[in-house]
This record gives C-alpha cells, sequence and structure tokens, in this order.
C-alpha cells in the first residue's frame, strides 16, 4: 500500500445550531486517509460518522458548520489547484474542503473525486426513470458521452457490477429490481463518475445477509480493480473484518481507537471497542446474556469533559472524568484515547470476548 | 421430545395472494410445531415467505389449505367471536421498524393502551396495566404521556414490546424485530426478550434473516426457501451438521468477526438447479433425531 494520505483531517470541528441551542458535533476529528486504502468508520448512531463524511462532500445539513480545522484533498488536478483553498505541504498540493463556501466549487469535488453511496437503495433511486437512464445521467455529466458511446459504456459498467442480462436491465424501473440488484445500480451510478474515494454509507444495512455479503465482495472487487479508496462506514463490526485494511472507531464526535483491521479485533485497547465487540452475538455463548452497553451516549449539547465514554464504562478510572486522555500508541499504525494506556493505569483484564479474540489471532499480550 | 406441551401446530399451511392467473403462492405447505415456552425461529431471505407465516399465524393473512392449531383448537377460517378475542390476547407481535410501527400523533399511554380499549375495563385498570407493561421493558412510567418522537430507536423498540406485553400474551411473533437497531441496542432488546421470556415463560416465534442473531437466541430454527421449510433442526445440530445446501449458503454469508477468516472466505451460493427432483421427489425426512431435512434418495444416499 502507497501511504500517501489522499484525504487528510486535522482537529475538526462541527457545530449545529438546533433550536437555539449548539450541538457539537464533531469534537475535534484527527484522521488521515491514505491512498487506495479501505477504512472503516465504526459506531453507533449519533456518533457523527457520517457528519464526518458529509463533510468530505459538502452535503453538510444547512445549520451545521465546520468551526475549526482543516480537511485536505490531496490533488494533482490544476483545476482544483488554481481555487483560493489550494495549498502546499509535505504531501504535496492539495486543496482545503474545510475552506469551501460556494457550491461550485464542490461541484467540481462531488461525484468526480469522491462520490458517495446512500445507504437505502430503495429510496435513492428515481422510480420514475429507467436503470439505463439514470446511469446515463452520471456518465454524461461526467465523462461527456453520447449516443452509442453512452449506450455501450452503461452496459459495461453494468456488467462491472455484476449485473446479468445488462441489456434486459438497461429498459426497467427500479421497483422491478430487488433490493440487492438496487444497490448494484447505485454503485454503478458512483463508478459512471469515476471517482478517487468512494463513501459508502452503511450499504449493505437494508440488505440481506447473503446479499450483503455479495455486495461487499463487489466493493472489494471494483478497489482492486480501479484502485479505489474506500471509506466504509457502519455500526456493525461483524461486517468490517471483511472489507478493511483499516478501522476507526468514533464514538461521541471523535475518534477514540484507530488501527489496522487486525490490531483492531485481536488487540483492541479502548473500552468502548471491547464493549462493541463484546455485544457482537457470534463472539458469545448460547444462554448466557449478551453483553450490552449501559446507557446512553453523552449528550453533545454540553461539552464533555474528560473521556466521552467514562459515564458508560464500569472500568473508567478516575482520571477519565476529569481530562481528555491523548492518543497513546499501540504501534506505529495503532492508537486509542484511553487512560488505560498510561504507564501509570492499572492493568485491567478486559472481558472474556476479547480474551477469545487475541487467542484467535494468536496476540500475546505484554 | 413428544411429551413436550405443544402451543402452536402448523400442518401443510398453504397462504396465497392474487386469484386466477395472477394467484401467487408465498408459502407451500408449511408444517412445524412450537412447543410451549421456547424460541422457534423461521430464518430465510427477503420473499422467501417466512413474514407471510408470521402472519397468517395471527391472522391478518388468510390460510388458503392446511390447518394452525392454537393451543389443540383451529384458528384458520371462520372461529367464534369469544376464540377470537382469546387469540388476539393470548397472540401478540412485535414488528421490524420501530419508526415506522408506532402511531407519531398519539402518546405511548395511548399506543400500549390500544389493544385493551373497548372491552369494557375501568380506566384505572388500563392506566395499571399500561403502567406494569412499561416497568417491565425497562422504561419509566413517566413516559406514557410522550410522543414517540421523543424516543430513541431502542427505546421505541422497548413500546414496541410493552404494546405486547400489555395483553398479557402467551405466543409473541417477532418480525425481525433487532434488524432495524444499532448493534449495541440489538444487545439490550434481547436480553429483554429472554429475560421476559424466563419470567412469564413467554413461547417466542423468531423472524430474522440473520443466523448469528438466531444461533444466540433460538432453541429450534427452520429454514425457509421459497415458502418451503428445507430444513428444520435444533440451533446446536443445524450449526454444526447444516444439511441442506441452502442453509450451508445462509451460514456462509454470516460475517465472522475475524479479519484472517473474512479475508479467505469463500462464500456458497445456493443454485436451486443443484437438485434433480424430476423423477426422485424430494421427502421431508428426520436425519437424527429432531433433525429434518428436505431432499429426495440421492441426496440422503450422500449425506
Amino acid at each position: 500500500m502507497d501511504q500517501h494520505p489522499i484525504l487528510s483531517v486535522s482537529n475538526l470541528h462541527v457545530r449545529f445550531n438546533l433550536r437555539g441551542r449548539s450541538l457539537h458535533a464533531l469534537r475535534g476529528v484527527q484522521l488521515d486517509v491514505m491512498h487506495g486504502e479501505s477504512l472503516a468508520i465504526v459506531g453507533e448512531s449519533g456518533c457523527g460518522k457520517s457528519v464526518l463524511n458529509k463533510n468530505f462532500i459538502g452535503l453538510l445539513d444547512p445549520n451545521g458548520r465546520i468551526t475549526d480545522g482543516s480537511i485536505k484533498y490531496y490533488t494533482a488536478d490544476k483545476a482544483l489547484l488554481s481555487l483560493p483553498a489550494a495549498g502546499k505541504d509535505e504531501h504535496g498540493d492539495y486543496v482545503d474542503l474545510a475552506k469551501f463556501t460556494k457550491n461550485s466549487e464542490w461541484l467540481r469535488i462531488r461525484g468526480k473525486e469522491i462520490c458517495m453511496i446512500p445507504q437505502d437503495p430503495m429510496t435513492s433511486l428515481n422510480p420514475l426513470k429507467r436503470i439505463g437512464a439514470q446511469i446515463g445521467e452520471a456518465l454524461k455529466l461526467h465523462q461527456g458521452l453520447k449516443g452509442q458511446a453512452l449506450h455501450d459504456e452503461v452496459i459495461r459498467l453494468l456488467g462491472d457490477v455484476r449485473i446479468d442480462n445488462p441489456e434486459k436491465r438497461f429498459r426497467q424501473y427500479p421497483h422491478e429490481l430487488s433490493g440487492g440488484m438496487r444497490q448494484r445500480i447505485v454503485i454503478a451510478i458512483a463508478m459512471a463518475c469515476r471517482p478517487k474515494v468512494l463513501i459508502c454509507d452503511e450499504p449493505t444495512t437494508a440488505l440481506d445477509v447473503t446479499i450483503q455479503a455479495q455486495v461487499l465482495n463487489l466493493l472489494h472487487e471494483l478497489k482492486e480493480k480501479y484502485g479505489l479508496t474506500i471509506i466504509f462506514i457502519t455500526h456493525d463490526l461483524g461486517v468490517v473484518a471483511n472489507i478493511a485494511e483499516r478501522v476507526a472507531v468514533m464514538y461521541a464526535g471523535d475518534i477514540i481507537e484507530l488501527g489496522l483491521v487486525r490490531e483492531i479485533f485481536f488487540d483492541p485497547r479502548h473500552p468502548y471497542t471491547w464493549a462493541l465487540l463484546s455485544s457482537l452475538p457470534q463472539l458469545s455463548e448460547r444462554g448466557s446474556e449478551l453483553f450490552a452497553i449501559k446507557g446512553t451516549p453523552p449528550n453533545l449539547f454540553k461539552e464533555i469533559s474528560g473521556d466521552a465514554f467514562a459515564t458508560r464504562n464500569p472500568l473508567a478510572l478516575n482520571i477519565d472524568h476529569q481530562e481528555q486522555p491523548p492518543y497513546f500508541e499501540a504501534s506505529p499504525t495503532h492508537r486509542a484515547r484511553t487512560w488505560l494506556m498510561d504507564k501509570r493505569a492499572p492493568r485491567v483484564t478486559p472481558p472474556r470476548a476479547i480474551r477469545k479474540l487475541r487467542e484467535l489471532g494468536g496476540v500475546d499480550h505484554e | 421430545m413428544s411429551e413436550r406441551d405443544v402451543i402452536l401446530e402448523v400442518r401443510d399451511l398453504h397462504v396465497a395472494f392474487g386469484a386466477r392467473r395472477n394467484r401467487f403462492e408465498a408459502v407451500r405447505g408449511v408444517s412445524f410445531d412450537v412447543y410451549r415456552g421456547e424460541t422457534f425461529g423461521i430464518v430465510g431471505e427477503s420473499g422467501s415467505g417466512k413474514t407471510t407465516i408470521g402472519r397468517a399465524i395471527i391472522r391478518v393473512y388468510p390460510a388458503s389449505k392446511g390447518s394452525i392449531k392454537f393451543k389443540g383448537r383451529e384458528i384458520t377460517g371462520r372461529i367464534s367471536k369469544e376464540l377470537d378475542r382469546e387469540i388476539v390476547n393470548k397472540i401478540q407481535m412485535i414488528f421490524q421498524d420501530p419508526m415506522a410501527s408506532l402511531n407519531e400523533r398519539a402518546k405511548i399511554d395511548y399506543i400500549v393502551s390500544e389493544g385493551l380499549q373497548g372491552r369494557g375495563l375501568k380506566r384505572q385498570e388500563i392506566a395499571e396495566r399500561v403502567d406494569a407493561a412499561l416497568r417491565a421493558v425497562g422504561l419509566l412510567p413517566e413516559f406514557a404521556t410522550r410522543f414517540p418522537h421523543e424516543f430513541s430507536g431502542g427505546q421505541r423498540q422497548r413500546i414496541g414490546i410493552a404494546r405486547a406485553l400489555v395483553m398479557n400474551p402467551e405466543f409473541i411473533i417477532a418480525d425481525e424485530p433487532i434488524s432495524a437497531l444499532d448493534v449495541s441496542i440489538r444487545a439490550q432488546v434481547l436480553n429483554l426478550m429472554s429475560e421476559l421470556q424466563k419470567e412469564r415463560g413467554l413461547t417466542y416465534l423468531f423472524i430474522s434473516h440473520d443466523l448469528s442473531v438466531m444461533r444466540f437466541i433460538c432453541d429450534r430454527i427452520a429454514v425457509v426457501h421459497q415458502g418451503q421449510i428445507v430444513e428444520l433442526s435444533d440451533t446446536e445440530s443445524l450449526f454444526r451438521r447444516p444439511l441442506h445446501p441452502y442453509t450451508r449458503a445462509l451460514l456462509s454469508a454470516i460475517p465472522q468477526p475475524n479479519p484472517d477468516v473474512e479475508k479467505n472466505k469463500v462464500l456458497e451460493v445456493y443454485d436451486p438447479s443443484c437438485h434433480h427432483y424430476e423423477t426422485d421427489k424430494p421427502v421431508w425426512t428426520e436425519v437424527d433425531p429432531g433433525h429434518y431435512v428436505l431432499a429426495n434418495q440421492e441426496e440422503l444416499a450422500k449425506l
């Protein structure tokens, strides 16, 4: 994997105005997305994973705004680099997406550079237009194709996303297709834009387990074929093991743990990651009680002091309630925001499911 | 096993939609027993007819053929008013999407008590039962005066469960009760369901497409494909020794929280044309005690 970032988020703060109050949705997110990798962002609903990604394509709701931080998108595109938001640092030329103000600027990014697959394939296609026309629309706009060339390219894309009998599908309407098929169409539309970064926002939650596995395989193939960078948003850690090379775990608007997929599964460090993994039924014993995280996520209208997870964490230390932990490095690729990794912290035995995972991965802890 | 108390008996159930040329049989001859106090799972892909089976039991869809007996009494077709009322009490349903299954314009109080209205109960009595049901699912009684939009997904699903419990049911049909929930909330709802089962001796019919959850909660599982049960077994032996190729395909699709395994996973895809049923018809066979599979002689010989 080549180690240049394509997107670099630093100290990103996003606030929403809601009924006269201010909600701190992202609290200083720090994240590099590497060129050609697949990164999974995992967290409960409301943790800010979708908000983070909406920043990348300028689709933040109108009551939201970036109050601090930068989102650098590294590119060689002359047109992008002539924008006022352009700059240069040790990784190369970039545009700062956090400084974009006009829709015309976003039009150069959206689709062509960064593209998003929305969650629900049932509602994201236009029910009144044929499949062929919906894919063709993106091709016309982004590649200027017409007539026979347009038709051929649509057929090729349908084959790309493993839809059999493309000539027939070309003339069909979305309601004639199943959920898995529609999600493939949505992926085909995204691929028609020839993006460099593909954001998949829970692309499989609305689908059956068998179809989910097939869609994940498809995304994997496309990534290899086109050298895509994939950002994969989900709440289900079970899905992540298949697709991701790196995993970022988000909680209350911040990334609390980040590491290679083997590090997150076999040697997780943050108690929240432990809790997420423990609540998977795949790892639990039949007949026993399933591990459930107590309480609810913190209220982001209030400022959070200390570790955001502390109030729900039975293992919380005193300092967790007072001071926000910095990132501690477990390895050069693995960092976590938890005081448990401090030298002064007591040794804590992780839950049973985690010890089981460590055994599976053959990780000998200390 | 035979001395166990059968609470629900389904025999050769057919459910058809449409008429004449548009007739479509969603359920084609399904038979199974559910024992009192167990969790019986029905697993299948969307369109397999698993929800239709559940709805036929609760009498939303009429059965076109076959019989369903609840505690020994026939409940399909025309039934007396008293029996109908009893079934409404004893069989309840929990729905998939807690965002869509609660009336946005009604207060929790009304949503939970709706089934009790109009049967001559005193207002005081209704209020007490709503109160008790809300407590049973871990919600505070003062929530009764709020509206559904004030609750999170997990809390809404609890309200859905309270609505079923208020009728004092014996049999609950849970149609994908956790598919629309976050993983962490799922655990809470599943725990609540098994707690209530222990306390009240409830019987669940658990409908889902996700075998990883079913392995955790179900005692026995029926695998449904295109309106037919292709395999039925207790959970342990279904996972240890899946016999039908469709079951194997479903099992192989379960995402494992283990990157080493996932990266090398080979997905099994079920292709119905692998069967040769033209002359050698499939029969419902008990392979191991309590483990049934739909297969023909040729396939049984290979098992």
